[in-house]
C-alpha cells in the first residue's frame, strides 16, 4: 500500500511523478536542494523537505539523506526519476533494507543491466542480436588487438560502467587503437570509477530505435512500442518520434516483442526501456543496452497510447498487476518531442544556466509541455540543461511535424540560450522530413547547426 | 494464521504507519496492549508542515537560506543554529531524559543542543560557541530538514 511517496529528483521529472501522485491521492513529497527551493515541482509537493547543498553528491545523489529524508516523512515509497540514484543498484537496495519501496526494477536487475557487458551477455542468452563486439571486457593490449581484427574497423571502445553516450570512443585503424584504448581505459576510471572497457563495432549511419516496456510483479508485460531517438548531438538525444519512420509493421512488431521477451526473462518488472541500432541498409537491429528507469522522453510513449507510464509504474511498485494486456495496447497518430535545453548552439552547445525572464509555453489541440520552469526561474549550473520537453501529437508524421513547428514558433523563452531554433531547424530539413537521418546527422554538420 | 493474529498483526502495521506509540484495546474476546518500537514519538496526526521557500508565508519554522535572510520583526538576536543534517528531532538523549537545554541556558562550546536522528544514527548537534539559548524551535519527534533553524543562541 502506497499512500505516502518520496519522489528523489527535481524539476520536471519531479513534478511528473508529484503530478501523478496527485491524480492517485497518494501525498508526495519533495526532497530538494536549496538550488531548487524556488523550483515549481517543490511548490506543487504536498510537502517539501530541503535536504541539503546544491552539489549533487550533497543532495540529489546523497542516499543517506534521501532515506533519512523518507524515513522522517514516513513515506513507503520512493521514486527516484531518471538520473541520480536511479539506476543506482545500492540504492535500491538500500531501500529494500529499509522496506521502503523502490519504485523501479529490483536492485540486483539494475545491477546486471548496469553491466554493459553483462547485459549484452544476458540479452544475446535471451536470443537478441546484439551488435557484433567483444565477448567480455578488454583488459589487455593483445587481447585489444585480437577482438579488433575479428570486429573488423571502425570499433567503437566503450565503457562497462557507463551508458547513456558517456564513455565512447571511435576508432577507424589499427594505429590508432592502442593510444585510444588507453585514453578510453583512464576516462572511465575517471568518469565512473570502472576502468573496464569492451568493444563495439561502429555501425555507420545507425537509427536508435528504443523500446518502452513495462513489466508487473507477476511478469505480466506490455511493449508501447518503440520510439526513434537517432536526432542527436554527441550521443544527447536532441528529438524524438513514434512511430519510427524507417520500420515496416512486420519489423516494428519483431523489435518490439522480442525486446519484451528478452526483459521478462530477466525477472523484471516496473518500466524500462530497450535501445537498439537499427543497420538501415541491412535491416537489421542489434540490441545496444537497456535503461532500467524511466526515460526523459516516456511522454513520447504515453501520447502515443494514451497510458499514462508513471501511474502504471507505481501501481506495479505497489504490487498491483496490470489490468491490461498487449491488445489492449494501440497506438495512434505521430508524435514527435524536442527537448528544449539551456544551451548556445553557436557555441557548441555550451550550457548556459541563468535567470529565464520569460517564459510563455506553447498550447493548443495536441501540445504537450512537461516543464517545472516558470518566468523567473532560475536554471542552476549544478545539474542539467533540460528547461522543458515539448511533445506533440498528430493524426500523422507531417501533421506532427507541422505542429511542433507551430508549438516551436509560440514558445517563447527569454534570459537564456535555447535549443528551439536548432529543434526548429532540424523539422524543416529534408533528411528529418523523409525520416531518412541517422544519429550521425547533427555531429556532421557543426558549421550549419552554428549558424542556424 | 487466525483472525485474531491477523488483527494483531494489521494493528501492528497501522500502529507504525501513524507513528502510533502505543494502542491499548479491549474486546469481549481479548484484552490487548500494543507498544511501538518508539514510545517516545508522539503520533502525527497532521503531516507536518516543512518550511517551504520564504516568499511563502508559513507558521511553522523558516529554513534560513544559503544567503543571508531576512529579519523578521522582533527576532531575537544571536547566531541561528540549523540543522546540516535530514532526520528526526530528538530533545534528549533518551526518551525519559531531561532535555539538553532549555530556553535561557548558558552552554559552552561543543555542547550537545539536541539530537538528530538520520537512518538510525543518532547526530549530536553541538553549540558552535558559548552563549545562551534565547530561542529552541526544533520539535520534539518531528522531522527537520536540511538547513531548518533548531536555536537561537546568543553570544554572551
Amino acid at each position: 500500500m502506497i499512500s505516502r511517496i518520496l519522489v528523489a529528483n527535481r524539476s520536471e521529472i519531479a513534478l511528473r511523478v508529484i503530478r501523478a501522485c496527485r491524480e492517485m491521492g497518494i501525498w508526495s513529497v519533495a526532497a530538494y536542494s536549496e538550488a531548487d527551493r524556488d523550483n515549481l515541482a517543490v511548490e506543487l509537493a504536498d510537502q517539501a523537505v530541503c535536504i541539503g547543498p546544491p552539489p549533487g553528491r550533497e543532495s540529489y545523489l546523497n542516499y543517506q539523506r534521501i532515506l533519512a529524508a523518507a524515513q522522517a516523512t514516513k513515506c513507503q515509497a520512493i521514486h527516484p526519476g531518471y538520473g541520480f540514484l536511479a539506476e543506482n543498484a545500492l540504492f535500491a537496495e538500500a531501500c529494500e533494507a529499509l522496506g521502503l519501496i523502490f519504485i523501479g526494477p529490483p536492485g540486483q536487475v539494475i545491477r546486471k543491466m548496469g553491466d554493459k557487458t553483462m547485459a549484452r551477455r544476458l540479452m544475446k542468452d535471451a536470443g537478441l542480436p546484439v551488435v557484433p563486439g567483444s565477448a567480455g571486457d578488454v583488459s589487455d593490449a593483445g587481447q585489444l588487438t585480437r577482438e579488433a581484427e575479428k570486429i573488423g574497423f571502425p570499433i567503437l571502445i566503450k565503457a562497462a560502467a557507463g551508458g547513456g553516450g558517456r564513455g565512447m570512443r571511435v576508432v577507424h585503424e589499427a594505429t590508432q587503437l592502442l593510444p585510444a584504448y588507453q585514453q578510453a581505459v583512464a576516462e572511465a576510471e575517471n568518469a565512473f570509477a570502472d576502468n573496464r572497457v569492451y568493444l563495439e563495432k561502429f555501425l555507420n549511419d545507425p537509427k536508435h530505435i528504443e523500446v518502452q516496456v513495462l513489466i508487473d510483479q507477476q511478469g505480466h508485460g506490455v511493449h508501447l512500442y518503440e520510439r526513434d531517438c537517432s536526432m542527436q548531438r554527441r550521443h544527447q538525444k536532441l528529438i524524438e518520434e513514434s512511430p519510427s519512420a524507417c520500420l515496416e509493421e512486420a519489423e516494428r512488431r519483431e523489435i518490439c516483442l522480442a525486446a519484451l521477451n528478452a526483459v521478462q526473462a530477466l525477472g523484471y518488472h516496473s518500466a524500462g526501456t530497450v535501445e537498439f541500432l537499427w543497420d538501415q541498409k541491412q535491416r537489421k537491429y542489434y540490441f545496444m543496452e537497456m535503461n532500467t528507469r524511466i526515460q526523459v522522453e516516456h511522454p513520447v510513449s504515453e501520447m502515443l497510447t494514451g497510458i499514462d507510464l508513471i501511474r502504471l509504474q507505481i501501481e506495479v511498485a505497489a504490487g498491483k498487476n496490470l489490468s491490461f494486456s498487449q491488445e489492449d495496447v494501440h497506438r495512434q497518430g505521430h508524435v514527435i518531442e524536442c527537448r528544449i535545453n539551456a544551451e548556445d548552439h553557436r557555441r557548441g552547445f555550451r550550457p548556459t544556466p541563468g535567470r529565464i525572464t520569460r517564459f510563455t509555453p506553447p498550447g493548443g489541440p495536441g501540445v504537450r509541455v512537461d516543464t517545472a520552469c516558470q518566468s523567473n526561474a532560475l536554471i542552476p549550473p549544478h545539474y542539467d540543461s533540460l528547461i522543458a520537453k515539448l511533445i506533440c501529437w498528430g493524426a500523422g508524421r507531417q501533421q506532427a511535424r507541422q505542429r511542433m513547428l507551430r508549438a516551436l514558433h509560440e514558445f517563447r523563452i527569454e534570459g537564456v540560450p535555447t535549443t528551439i531554433p536548432v529543434c526548429r531547424w532540424l523539422l524543416k530539413q529534408p533528411e528529418f522530413i523523409s525520416g531518412d537521418y541517422s544519429t550521425r546527422f547533427l555531429d556532421q554538420r557543426p558549421d550549419e547547426v552554428a549558424n542556424v | 494464521m487466525s483472525q485474531e493474529s491477523e488483527t494483531i498483526i494489521a494493528l501492528m502495521a497501522a500502529m507504525k504507519e501513524h507513528g502510533v506509540a502505543e494502542l491499548n484495546l479491549e474486546t469481549k474476546t481479548m484484552k490487548l496492549t500494543l507498544k511501538g518500537e518508539k514510545a517516545f514519538i508522539a503520533p502525527i496526526e497532521a503531516p507536518h508542515e516543512f518550511s517551504r521557500p520564504a516568499s511563502r508565508p508559513e507558521p511553522f519554522s523558516t529554513s534560513q537560506a544559503a544567503s543571508a535572510p531576512e529579519p523578521a520583526a522582533a527576532k531575537p538576536e544571536g547566531t541561528p543554529v540549523n540543522s546540516p543534517l535530514v532526520g528526526t528531532y530528538y530533545q534528549a538523549g533518551a526518551p525519559d531524559a531531561p532535555p539538553y537545554v532549555v530556553a535561557g541556558q548558558q552552554v559552552g562550546q561543543g555542547d550537545t543542543l539536541c539530537i538528530i536522528e538520520a537512518m538510525k544514527t543518532m547526530n549530536e548537534i553541538k553549540a558552535p560557541h558559548a552563549g545562551t539559548i534565547v530561542e529552541i524551535l526544533g520539535k520534539n519527534g518531528e522531522p527537520v530538514e536540511y538547513g531548518q533553524l533548531l536555536f537561537i543562541l546568543r553570544t554572551d
